[in-house]
């Protein structure tokens, strides 16, 4: 019985200690480990602190980490939240959890919080996946408003769930542009036609790459994914007609916690996130498809090059995401 | 003088671990009633929505139960009957499956449905593909149920009748007990689960826990919404334990020793064509897993996904070591107190969703806790128990409920305190002891939920990075993941199960008598 | 010496014992027969503690056995215990069943343990697993680890049944040979007559929850002799 005890105390003990103490800055990220851990290892080459990151999958509808920083509100263990999107960050900024910081680099920066509380840069776009060979003979679809159009099969059309992630900012953006009038029809029809709202983004892909879908609305760093990897699959962006509203980009946020254990730390992660470096190698890995005003051409997918953008910003479509998700929750989860 | 039979360490050490395991919801609480001014307490209604969603949740998962032991059983019978290691290995194979989970065997049942152009979206597709997923379990519930059986009673009936009479007349009543707790748990996993039904595009009430979280950012919010869930959970998880209590003592573990007479040709064709149905899981998983590596160029597994394997493998060893003297502990209080509020937290650690758990051990071990939690594992080690040690208690109290108490009470009579369960308790009950070492060590190796919120930064959990590698399309680590879970299953699977039977024999002896063969 | 007084239990609603009573001298030799069920094996229970009595007292050399909720735990009774089965320890060797035990006599472990391993017979046993002796060597071991328990009294719970004449005849000898004849106080409860009358003492009958000098009352109150007794 002694002994199990003290293989019991040893094993508390080893669990509490602590791996390493150096110097070090602590990153929760929502972006996918396949993208940040790269520059994770960048950075730590280039000015010898060490990340520690915690990630986020889609498979948990990215709720994990924001939930984890609110929860850690009285005793914050992250420095920095690099966050795919921006709503969930600016939820963060509402429940006063984030310490304002003005990055030098942030000139780079998309948009910026009047507070400072935030920074948008890089971006991914809204796009439509579509399968021309599944699709045949019907038409190509290039807005988002075919999703609802009977021209085509409802059962052949997709987007995710837009209760989370990106699908749900775009859902906001719709509210904030259109109207909340006009933003509740479209997503009527969509239910009342019947088409497929998806578990995510990339399941979106996937059935499309399958065939199973013809084509659908999705993230581009997801249709990349798949086009680079050689399926059968085009990429399009919706809405870009004269009159069109142009598609959304989705910049990626990032926000210095307030009260983090290595804050000087996490300002050099912030600037250096948001300098040209990092901008580089996301726009080489795929991960930032919009740098700079314009697309990125140092990646193999097969972006087109011309692109109209939906201009709302996080500022104004942000105060439809609460009311946007009331509402898509009331209409989808049944 | 007189002493009390209790010991004064053993209150504390349960109360200790009782407290461990339901703190979290109770720093929840008092956060709600802290803040019950600015709270919605409506929110625990679901409303009609959120009720219709709630029904059909349970209406589903009523279904993958009912569904499954349709399979199970007749399946489980028929393997009953064969006779020897191919019996055992069979048997071995069918529920190995058990430690993959679900949302793997519904890719791997996705990717089947989308090669023969079968449809995947829908109530009977998405039911079936969850029941098969949930077929290991109910197929070990009711083997173990079937291995209860006396076969002494069995054949005293077939003297009077046909074997299908006897198998529902006299075997399947003898089961019932560890039928109902499989199935039980299977509803409560079952009502708990969003990806699987996600996926193939079905909403379950389990999801408005995200959708809550996403909107409010509020875990006590979120509790609130998660209530009429946790209420069902529990209840489930009550007939299961009130099932358990009545478990039968095992008088031989194996096959039943019939000859394979043949049967009403109804009854042995639908025992065939179970039997068929109930390796379709491991099946798909093979298929899934085969295709995947032959479809990508037979990738190795990279080095960080060892790396991510051996952290995720260390905590989950870790917490299980922790967990299970933890489960032992209140599984001998249950057994011998029967306290109802033990009871309590054991359901409590069953039904609470992992992400309310995970929300809650942050907010106690930062109020407590100190900096030394949140270094290293203290803290996802802390989470982890909070779940596993109720399901350890649970197996344990089953186990110990079926010891013989007799060598105990003999033990009883001329020692007290740790020597007694040292000597004597740990080697009547050691095969369950291992059996929680393998289940515990199996759910928290692929753990998602927890590992998100309370892992430490810079940790490589396998759980992350299965979800990663599915994003990405690197679908051949996953692939070599599912082989290595079977071959775990497999391995440890059939080492417990050797050890289970040596230890029922010799029980059985003692039982009936020394000079019994 | 024991001391019962007004001791009743019951299971479920249901009286088991009822107001008994009982006394049990060192090197006293009391048998306590009784039909199945009669309650015999709740008696040597509550007597070592294995249960708590739903009213009445126990005590043992004086001490008070239980109080309330508390009670005396089983090993500070200083009592042993044969179970109506061998109740042996299956990880164990025949040795290490008496060294367990006498390990909390306080004296000698080993010596003790090889004086009655040779006392009773088990010696070429010694390095034997339960699975591998027989029910008569079985039931020879539980004897003889009671017996290795050193306690002021030994109570034994039908310790015999189910065996063979040619082996309970070994077993009564070895009970006349080492329990006896140290001066323990014995309670032998059985069911059976014959074993009752071959070991002698003192004999009680247990019958409706209580002990009687007699082993049933007819309607008038008139004694009966029963079969068992009639036969020999």
């Amino acid at each position: 019985m002694k002994l199990l005890n003290l293989i019991f105390v040893a094993v508390f003990l080893m669990g509490c200690s602590d791996p390493e103490a150096v110097d070090e800055v602590i990153v929760y990220t929502s972006v996918d480990q396949h993208y940040s851990e790269p520059l994770f290892e960048q950075f730590q080459r280039d000015t010898g602190i060490k990340v520690r990151a915690v990630y986020d999958v889609e498979a948990n509808k990215t709720t994990g980490l924001v939930n984890r920083i609110i929860s850690e509100r009285k005793r914050p263990k992250a420095d920095v939240f690099w966050n795919g999107e921006y709503s969930q960050t600016m939820l963060l900024a509402v429940q006063g959890l984030l310490e304002a910081y003005y990055s030098p680099q942030a000139e780079r920066a998309l948009w910026l919080d009047p507070l400072n509380r935030w920074t948008a840069f890089g971006g991914r776009i809204r796009v439509l996946i579509i399968n021309p060979e599944a699709l045949g003979d019907n038409p190509m679809p290039d807005s988002i408003f075919d999703l609802g159009d009977d021209r085509w099969p409802a059962d052949k059309v997709a987007l995710a769930l837009p209760l989370f992630g990106t699908t749900a900012t775009h859902a906001a953006s719709l509210w904030s542009h259109l109207g909340p009038s006009a933003a509740i029809d479209y997503f009527l029809r969509l239910k009342v036609r019947g088409i497929q709202f998806l578990d995510g983004n990339s399941v979106v892909r996937d059935k499309v790459v399958s065939g199973d879908i013809w084509f659908g609305l999705t993230d581009s760093d997801d249709a990349c994914v798949a086009a680079v990897s050689g399926k059968p699959i085009t990429i399009k962006y919706p809405d870009q007609q004269s009159d069109g509203m142009g598609t959304l980009v989705i910049p990626n946020s990032v926000a210095l916690i307030s009260g983090g254990p290595n804050t000087a730390n996490g300002r050099t992660f912030i600037d250096y996130l948001l300098g040209k470096e990092s901008e580089d190698l996301l726009s080489r890995m795929g991960w930032f498809h919009v740098v700079a005003g314009k697309i990125n051409a140092s990646h193999d997918c097969p972006l087109p090059q011309q692109i109209r953008i939906h201009t709302a910003t996080p500022a104004e479509i942000y105060p439809s995401v609460g009311t946007s998700r009331a509402f898509l929750r009331e209409l989808l989860l049944r | 003088m007189i002493f009390g039979q209790t010991r004064f360490p053993a209150i504390v050490a349960t109360i200790v671990v009782a407290g461990l395991v339901c703190a979290p919801l109770l720093v929840l609480c008092m956060e709600l009633l802290w803040t019950a001014d600015s709270i919605n307490l409506g929110k625990a209604w679901p409303g009609t929505r959120g009720g219709l969603l709630l029904f059909e949740s349970f209406f589903f998962s009523l279904c993958v139960t009912i569904l499954g032991l349709m399979v199970a059983i007749p399946a489980a019978s028929l393997l009953m009957d064969v006779t020897g290691y191919s019996g055992q290995l069979l048997r071995l194979l069918a529920i190995a499956p058990v430690t993959v989970p679900p949302f793997l065997h519904a890719m791997a049942w996705q990717r089947l449905l989308e090669s023969i152009g079968a449809s995947t979206q829908g109530f009977a597709v998405t039911f079936a593909v969850e029941a098969a997923a949930r077929l290991p379990l109910l197929l070990a519930a009711v083997l173990i149920g079937l291995h209860f059986v006396d076969p002494r009673a069995r054949n005293a009936a077939l003297i009077y009748a046909g074997r299908a009479r006897t198998f529902f007349s006299i075997t399947l009543p003898q089961a019932r007990p560890a039928i109902i707790a499989g199935a039980c748990m299977t509803m409560v996993f079952s009502l708990n689960e969003y990806g699987l039904p996600a996926l193939f595009q079905r909403h379950t009430y389990a999801l408005e826990i995200f959708a809550e979280y996403s909107v409010s950012g509020s875990s006590v919010d979120t509790l609130l919404v998660a209530l009429p869930l946790v209420l069902l959970s529990i209840l489930f998880a009550v007939i299961a334990i009130r099932a358990l209590s009545s478990l039968p003592s095992p008088v031989a573990i194996g096959s039943s020793g019939q000859t394979l007479l043949a049967g009403p040709w109804l009854y042995d064709l639908l025992r065939t064509l179970a039997v068929a149905v109930a390796f379709s899981p491991l099946l798909v998983l093979l298929w899934g897993a085969v295709a995947l590596i032959t479809g990508s160029g037979a990738a190795p597994i990279s080095m960080t996904g060892f790396a991510a394997m051996a952290d995720s493998a260390a905590i989950a060893l870790a917490a299980t070591i922790m967990a299970v003297p933890c489960a032992w502990l209140l599984a001998e209080n249950l057994h011998r107190h029967r306290l109802p509020v033990l009871w309590l937290v054991v359901l409590i650690g069953i039904a609470l969703p992992a992400s309310l758990s995970g929300a809650g051990s942050i907010r106690l071990w930062s109020w407590i806790g100190g900096e030394l939690m949140y270094k290293g594992w203290g803290l996802p080690l802390a989470g982890m128990l909070v779940g596993l040690i109720p399901l350890a208690t649970l197996l344990l109290y089953a186990v110990i409920r079926n010891s013989d108490h007799l060598p105990w009470d003999a033990a009883r009579v001329y020692h007290s305190g740790p020597i007694l369960w040292w000597k004597i308790r740990l080697f009547q009950i050691w095969p369950g002891v291992i059996g929680a070492f393998f289940l515990l060590f199996a759910l928290s190796l692929p753990e998602l939920e927890l590992s998100l919120l309370l892992s430490p930064p810079g940790f490589s959990a396998v759980g992350i990075r299965i979800f990663n590698y599915l994003h990405y399309g690197a679908h051949e680590q996953v692939a070599y993941l599912i082989l290595l879970l079977l071959l775990v299953s497999l391995l440890l699977g059939g080492t417990i199960y050797q050890m289970i039977r040596y230890q029922v024999r010799l029980d059985y002896r003692e039982r009936e008598g020394y000079n019994k063969p | 010496m024991i001391k019962v007084q007004s001791l009743s239990h019951g299971f479920s609603g249901q009286p088991v014992l009822d107001q008994l009573d009982l006394d049990l001298e060192p090197g006293e030799k009391l048998v306590i027969s009784g039909k199945s069920g009669a309650g015999k094996t709740t008696l040597i229970r509550l007597l070592a503690g294995l249960e708590l009595p739903d009213s009445g007292s126990i005590e043992i050399d004086d001490i008070s056995m239980h109080s309330g909720s508390a009670m005396v735990a089983p090993h500070q009774r200083s009592i042993s215990v044969v179970f109506q089965r061998p109740a042996l320890w299956q990880h164990m060797k025949v040795s290490a069943h008496l060294e367990f035990v006498a390990s909390g006599t306080g004296q000698k472990k080993e010596s003790t343990v090889r004086e009655i391993l040779q006392a009773t017979g088990l010696e070429s046993l010694k390095d034997r697993r339960p699975h591998q002796l027989s029910e008569g060597q079985a039931r020879r071991v539980a004897i003889a680890r009671a017996i290795a328990a050193q306690a002021n009294y030994m109570l034994m719970d039908e310790p015999l049944v189910n065996l063979d004449q040619e082996a309970k005849s070994d077993l009564f000898e070895l009970i006349e040979s080492h329990i006896v004849a140290t001066g323990m106080g014995l309670l032998f409860v059985t069911h059976d007559e014959t074993e009752a009358e071959l070991l002698g003492g003192s004999r009680l009958w247990l019958r409706q929850g209580r002990l009687w000098p007699t082993p049933a009352v007819g309607r008038a109150g008139e004694s009966i002799v029963g079969p068992a007794v009639a036969s020999l």
